[in-house]
């Protein structure tokens, strides 16, 4: 193996992990007000509550991370169409907007009546006659940023993972299929940090409301699961059926330095072990037409290991995709 | 100023580069904090751009490197005040325009911030690295007052003056002859007295010249061009190669010449001389040598042919391991390439007790082909006689000395000429204080710590010692075990002696202002020379002076020798190719048959002399260049210990397993000389008899901040055999046992 | 688009031409090049990469002198977010090094992993092809002390020049050339 020089660290692996966070968390929250209204209120309200804060801090992460910190901006001087990293600077620009929008949509009242804005165009230039938003205002406003947000949220979730893909210079990143693990892994970490956030604050809604919530974000994560799985069996079988480099990098994850952390961190704590607790808590809904049988415990563990098993992902990414390089390769 | 600021300068390693090679770092402080946008792309950019290195400079000095002893040609670019980068000089016959990387590197030992700025005297124990400034009125006083006392208490052969190859060398043998001692120490026992000695024997010259235009084809032996690199003879050879010439290698290791090689002949160590016995009695019994040159221009012809008889390809592949058939093709083919092929006559050819022997034969051989003044064959290389006559310094004649020379030369060592000496005889007769006792030692520009074979040895040599002074550009391991350190320019802040080549002059002259309180050794042999009581022996104004009076015959300005770097003389037709070329030896003839040899008790063609053989779990400890240092004086270059900061210790997989070692390992390596931990390095590239390590490495003054303590000194390990009629160490004789650590 | 693989209808198209039977392996292209462009200690603009293969005593060893290809489709170009790395009209890849913000991303995108970061510059740093004195009239630093003679570089527009002279009688290769990037490093061997 060659002796690489890591340029992209650890700062670049939280800056993927969180804002996949965000994205799926406010996917999540605006999948929960357009479906369930009401019904799925406190799911809505923790996507969105969460959804700015990783993506805030994952940026601070990647601007830390520039030889130049201070020059981040420079970045929205230009439009490089054919660089990833310029179209992702402005989708997640946008998608931060969104999200810090959306954020302050759902804050509860009566801090919520804090937040002032002008009602007709005429007083835009005179903030004093600025008033609240009624709660007919917020819904529609809350469905129309949920709206545009979607596509921007699964467009920020799977430019994490076309950043690395499109790069042909390292065959383990240069798959399609890199994008969208990414975007799947990206929604699927969302949803655990809201279910991570719905076991840990205290509830205080009827058990019909919580059991509604909880049906709803198991399924919609163990099918995220399951979809994760079936993009990571054909990226094994394209890899190894490609080019003499692709299928040499693969070996990074099959044998190579990154074999354990990749098939027990990612594979099995964060994929089959989630899965198979989730499984356990759909069980009754599936056979009896019962209740979810959830706990605050295993229900916490489940989303954690979602969450620990989505930052193993992308570490191991980062970290071989670095290592893999086109053969032959060359002693130095 | 404290005593730890005179060594280390207060620059980090870091800042250094950044400090003089740097122009472009200020710009990008105020780049990283400005909060304006850059402007447009620039479209084209040029080197306007405050980012890139001039195209311009202040002044271009020709001059000449120093970076080791082949004397490039270099053109040094000033701005600033500061020598920002070094060009090889295109006019300069050894240069040709290029610069291997230790004369690239140039730069950073002008600037290397371990350089010495003033003139230390030691206060604390030798080697405890306690060290008082001292100005050099006050240096010199005291050097002069204790060379005068140990002259006037033990007479002047007490004091040993040594220094290597360099263009000032004229001038110090001045000082000892001056000053009356017979004890003059070089390195040449230490690399080439071998092969030196062998060719005065055979050809009466040091060293034939090796033309490489039209040769077809080259054995290698002891001459590692490609990794030891001699500038332009490196650059004959490669080129040489891609015209198609057949190059043969013998080597136990797979050096980067031995890459490029047709024929690499892992010859096993000690035993190139039974190859070239055998290669010889293919030569002779198939007839395939110059019958009319042989016949017109040798002596002992006969006595060799019987000689050789005896040593047939299969009795020479049971000793040196290189199959019969393959010694009698490169002999066929060598033969077949004659005249314009030769078997290079070697370099650092002190390997063994036998390297004289090989040497002889490797001589005769190319004299068998009748290669001599052939393209692609040996001529009389320019310094062998003739060539510009320069102007010399008045001076009275030197003292008779009475006193015989502690190396052993002549009364030990009959053969080897005096300009040579036996280095390592000095060190061992400085312990036993026989035939006299040695008390002062005057070291120039030399570092016999880690030159000399068993370094402990040496530290016991010079704890005997009286007095020792050493003259170098930085603090080098025999400097700091010294008592006064007198701190010299280096080769691109002074003036030395001009070099001749054939009708040619160069100049080294400085290209900037000497660092510190640092001096040229013409100024340090004038001010000495006069508080010694010798001011008639240099009878200079100051350097430039010097250079004058050498340069009155020629009717040159020193101004104009300067602006080029170097004065052709017209040629004299008259003189040319006129006077009939004779060998200077005894018969005038090549003597493939030495009456010298014989009457001194060594055998007069080349027999085999076997050398020690290595015990079954033993190596030969391996020594031999690599492109980036030279000799023990390059590994505080940052730029060259940045290209290699350390010497791995190669071995064969197999023994190497055997012992559980991998690649990178740590091992002990022991000879009866010492014991040292070394890392590995695993290669297929040595010989499974053998290891390998690169010379130079494992510095012990704490004054080389950036080569202390990397890697490790083979002087710790080699035992001294000193080969009887050259007087060379036989750096290759040395057996260790490795064992993972 | 032109076809990445072949070669352009630039004016001028400067390419190195590497004689890899010539290298020695002696690292004077690297040490002057440092000197020459201030590369920081621990950074390199220029290399050489070695292949050994064979058991003792059957052993072969080469030596392939490398730097920056200057692609005439560079990946690095291609992904940079603010325009810092940009092509010359001769073929040149260059860096703007005042837009450069350090994201690294060309780091990642170069298969000849050729980009270093300059802490001193805040940017990060490549061969130029010596694009100063080149400017100037002088070939590059590499090229001018090679000592083996490894190193040719020139106008492969030119059919006189010494460049394309020896790609009009020599077999060559070019390194990941099937990956359309179109170097402009060509390896030639033998006669």
């Amino acid at each position: 193996m060659r002796e690489v020089e890591f340029h992209w660290n650890v700062l670049i692996v939280i800056y993927l992990f969180t804002a996949g966070v965000s994205a799926g968390a406010f996917v999540i929250s605006g999948l929960a007000t357009y479906l369930g209204g009401a019904k799925y209120k406190r799911i809505s309200r923790i996507g969105a509550m969460i959804a700015p804060c990783p993506l805030i801090f994952g940026l601070g992460m990647l601007v830390f991370d520039l030889t130049k910190p201070l020059q981040f901006w420079w970045l929205f001087l230009t439009v490089q169409w054919t660089s990833p990293m310029s179209i992702g600077s402005w989708l997640l620009t946008f998608f931060s907007l969104l999200s810090i929008i959306y954020f302050l949509l759902w804050i509860p009242r009566p801090w919520r009546d804090l937040l002032r804005v002008p009602h007709r165009w005429g007083e835009i230039f005179s903030p004093k006659r600025w008033q609240s938003l009624s709660r007919r205002d917020v819904g529609i406003a809350r469905r129309v940023i949920a709206a545009i947000g979607f596509p921007v949220g699964l467009g920020v979730g799977m430019y994490t993972g076309v950043l690395l893909g499109a790069i042909p210079a390292r065959p383990l990143w240069n798959t399609p299929m890199v994008a969208q693990l990414f975007l799947f892994s990206a929604m699927s970490t969302g949803v655990a940090t809201v279910l991570l956030i719905a076991a840990l604050v205290r509830d205080k809604s009827d058990a019909d409301h919580l059991h509604h919530e909880r049906h709803f974000l198991v399924s919609v994560d163990a099918v995220l699961i399951v979809f994760e799985i079936f993009i990571i069996i054909p990226f094994f079988l394209h890899q190894a059926l490609n080019t003499w480099s692709s299928a040499e990098s693969v070996n990074l994850i099959m044998g190579g330095p990154y074999t354990l952390a990749f098939w027990v961190g990612v594979i099995l704590l964060g994929l089959l072990v989630p899965l198979a607790i989730e499984g356990f808590e759909l069980y009754p809904v599936v056979w009896r037409e019962a209740a979810v049988k959830y706990s605050r415990l295993w229900g916490g563990v489940s989303a954690a290991l979602v969450l620990v098993g989505g930052f193993l992902l992308r570490y191991i990414f980062v970290y071989a995709g670095q290592v893999s390089h086109f053969l032959p390769l060359l002693e130095r | 100023m404290t005593e730890k600021n005179l060594l280390n300068s207060e620059i980090s390693r870091r800042k250094f580069l950044g400090l003089s090679l740097g122009v472009a770092a200020g710009t990008s402080i105020l780049g990283k904090y400005a909060l304006v946008p850059p402007s447009a792309p620039t479209a084209e950019p040029s080197g306007a751009s405050e980012y890139y290195p001039p195209t311009s400079f202040d002044r271009e000095v020709y001059t000449m490197c120093e970076m080791c002893v082949w004397r490039c040609g270099v053109i040094a670019k000033v701005k600033d005040g500061k020598v920002v980068k070094l060009d090889g000089n295109p006019n300069h016959p050894h240069s040709r325009g290029m610069l291997c990387p230790r004369g690239q590197a140039g730069i950073a030992t002008l600037y290397d911030p371990d350089r010495l700025k003033y003139p230390l005297i030691r206060k604390g124990a030798r080697g405890e690295g306690k060290w008082v400034r001292a100005g050099w009125d006050d240096a010199l006083d005291y050097v002069a007052s204790r060379m005068l006392e140990i002259k006037e208490r033990y007479g002047p052969e007490a004091m040993i003056f040594s220094t290597t190859h360099n263009l000032i060398q004229t001038q110090f043998e001045n000082l000892l002859k001056a000053y009356g001692s017979p004890n003059y120490g070089t390195q040449r026992s230490l690399c080439f007295n071998a092969m030196i000695t062998s060719n005065l024997l055979t050809y009466g010259m040091e060293e034939p010249g090796r033309s490489y235009e039209g040769v077809r084809y080259i054995i290698l032996t002891g001459r590692n061009l490609l990794d030891a690199i001699s500038n332009s003879e490196s650059q004959d050879l490669v080129a040489a190669i891609s015209r198609g010439a057949k190059l043969a290698v013998l080597d136990p290791r797979f050096t980067k010449t031995a890459a490029k090689a047709d024929v690499w002949l892992p010859v096993k160590p000690g035993t190139d001389l039974a190859f070239y016995l055998g290669v010889l009695n293919v030569i002779v019994t198939e007839k395939l040598y110059d019958e009319a040159f042989v016949a017109e221009n040798t002596v002992g012809f006969d006595e060799l042919a019987v000689t050789v008889a005896q040593y047939s390809p299969e009795w020479a592949a049971s000793k040196c391991e290189i199959p019969a058939d393959t010694i009698r093709r490169v002999a066929r083919d060598f033969a077949a390439a004659a005249p314009h092929a030769f078997a290079h006559p070697g370099w650092r050819t002190s390997n063994f007790i036998n390297s004289f022997q090989t040497s002889r034969a490797v001589a005769i051989l190319n004299a068998l082909v009748g290669n001599w003044n052939q393209p692609g064959g040996f001529f009389a290389a320019a310094g062998e006689g003739g060539g510009i006559e320069l102007g010399s310094v008045p001076q009275p004649p030197y003292p008779r000395v009475s006193a015989i020379r502690l190396d052993g030369v002549p009364w030990k060592y009959p053969l080897v000429p005096l300009k040579l000496g036996v280095f390592q005889e000095i060190r061992d007769n400085i312990l036993t204080g026989k035939p006299y006792q040695a008390h002062g030692w005057f070291i120039y520009r030399q570092n016999p710590m880690n030159s000399l074979p068993e370094r402990r040895k040496t530290i016991e040599a010079f704890s005997k010692m009286d007095f020792i002074v050493t003259t170098d550009i930085s603090m080098n391991d025999t400097a700091w075990f010294s008592d006064v350190v007198l701190p010299e320019a280096s080769y691109l802040e002074r003036y030395d002696p001009l070099a001749v080549m054939g009708n040619t002059v160069f100049i080294r002259q400085p290209a900037v202002e000497p660092h510190g309180e640092s001096k040229s050794g013409l100024w340090i042999f004038k001010e000495l020379g006069k508080r010694l009581g010798l001011a008639d022996f240099f009878q200079y104004e100051d350097e430039e002076d010097y250079i004058r009076q050498q340069i009155a015959p020629l009717g040159i300005s020193l101004e104009a020798l300067k602006a080029k770097g170097f004065y052709t003389a017209p040629s004299d037709p008259a003189a040319e190719g006129e006077t009939a070329f004779t060998f200077n030896t005894p018969s005038g003839k090549i003597e493939l048959a030495s009456e010298t040899l014989r009457k001194s008790g060594f055998p007069a063609v080349p027999v085999w002399d076997p050398p020690d053989p290595n015990a079954a779990d033993e190596f030969y400890l391996l020594s031999g260049k690599m492109a980036q240092h030279t000799q023990f004086a390059t590994h505080n270059n940052q730029l060259l210990h940045e290209r290699r900061p350390d010497n791995p210790m190669w071995i064969h997989p197999k023994p190497a397993a055997r012992r559980g070692l991998k690649d990178g390992d740590e091992a002990w390596v022991e000879s009866a000389g010492g014991r040292v931990k070394v890392t590995v390095h695993v290669t297929e590239r040595i010989r499974a008899d053998s290891v390998y390590m690169a010379p130079g490495f494992g510095h012990v003054s704490k004054g080389l901040t950036t080569a202390y303590g990397e890697g490790v000194s083979d002087s710790d390990l080699h035992l001294t055999f000193t080969e009887p009629v050259s007087g060379s160490q036989a750096l290759s004789q040395t057996c260790v046992t490795v064992t993972k650590a | 688009m032109a076809n990445p693989a072949t070669e352009t209808t630039r004016k001028k198209r400067w390419v190195f031409v590497m004689e890899p039977d010539r290298c020695i392996d002696c690292e004077a292209c690297m040490v002057a090049c440092s000197v020459e462009n201030h590369v920081p200690i621990g950074e390199h603009r220029n290399w050489i990469a070695h292949r050994e293969t064979g058991a003792f005593p059957d052993l072969n060893l080469s030596f392939m002198p490398e730097n920056c290809h200057h692609c005439d489709n560079p990946p690095c170009e291609r992904v940079c977010p603010t325009g810092a790395t940009y092509q010359r009209d001769d073929g040149i890849v260059l860096i703007d090094y005042d837009k450069c913000i350090g994201c690294k991303y060309c780091i990642q995108a170069c298969p000849y992993d050729a980009r270093y970061v300059n802490e001193e510059k805040q940017a990060v740093d490549k061969c130029t092809f010596c694009v100063h004195r080149l400017d100037a009239g002088q070939p590059p630093a590499c090229v001018e002390t090679c000592i083996g003679g490894a190193r040719h570089f020139g106008d492969l527009n030119d059919p006189e020049s010494e460049v394309s002279k020896l790609l009009a009688t020599h077999d060559y290769t070019r390194l990941y050339e099937e990956a359309g990037t179109g170097p402009a490093i060509y390896y030639i061997r033998g006669k």
